[in-house]
């Protein structure tokens, strides 16, 4: 069985990759899981997940109501 | 000639598994290890790290299936683990330092099925992050 991760863009769990690495048709490592494609079709690539811009929103500049100005 | 240093491991072939980790902005996440079917494991260490900019909580736990329907005891609970922080669980010593510190018991056996589960919490706004080898889990595996 497979190890998997929650996917951050449909919240599903999903299989990972295991990395197997062969030398002259005999396995020499394995045991290493990457993150592959989520079922809902999405890639879970560290190098293209975005981070969402924080953006601050703007100070209401405008007295409220009922307050006397100078 | 025979080699008087070789060693054996009666109680199973010890394996090592690395996982990557990839964390995202404010976003749960979940990792779950099963034992495969006809194995059955001996757990000697947990490495886990928090790859992300902030304090991530991180909760360990045995479910008695894949489907994580039966929670058989939940292993250990970090409550903040900092940016960057790696926590280090095993069974060979307690350790001193802050972030490596916990036991696994040498008679905690996993049958097949059993998966362990290990949800980082969502930390807030963050820059989010990647390790390669956030977890490795080292055990002892013989057949069931």
């Amino acid at each position: 069985m497979p190890v998997k991760e929650s996917c951050p863009y449909c919240g599903e769990m999903t299989e990972m990759v295991e990395v197997i690495i062969k030398e002259k048709g005999k396995v020499v490592s394995r045991g290493n899981w990457i993150s592959g494609t989520c079922h809902c079709g999405k890639k879970i690539d560290p190098k293209t997940l975005g981070v969402p811009e924080l953006i601050e929103d703007k100070p209401d500049l405008k007295a409220p109501e009922g307050v006397e100005l100078p | 000639m025979s080699n008087p240093f070789a060693f054996s491991f009666p109680g199973g072939e010890l394996k090592q598994e690395v996982t990557s980790v990839t964390l995202v902005n404010n976003t749960v996440k979940t990792v779950d290890v099963p034992v495969p079917a006809g194995k059955k494991w001996v757990l000697k260490s947990i490495k886990t790290s928090n790859p992300d900019d902030v304090a991530r909580g991180i909760t360990w736990y045995k479910y008695k299936e894949a489907g994580k329907t039966n929670l058989i005891y939940t292993m250990f609970v970090q409550a903040a683990l900092g940016a960057a922080g790696v926590r280090v669980i095993n069974s060979t010593m307690v350790r001193t330092t802050n972030n490596d510190y916990g036991y696994i018991p040498d008679e905690d056996v996993w049958v097949a099925g059993n998966t362990l589960s290990i949800v980082w919490a969502a930390g807030g706004a963050s820059a989010g992050g990647t390790d390669a080898d956030g977890l490795i889990i080292e055990y002892l595996e013989i057949d069931a």
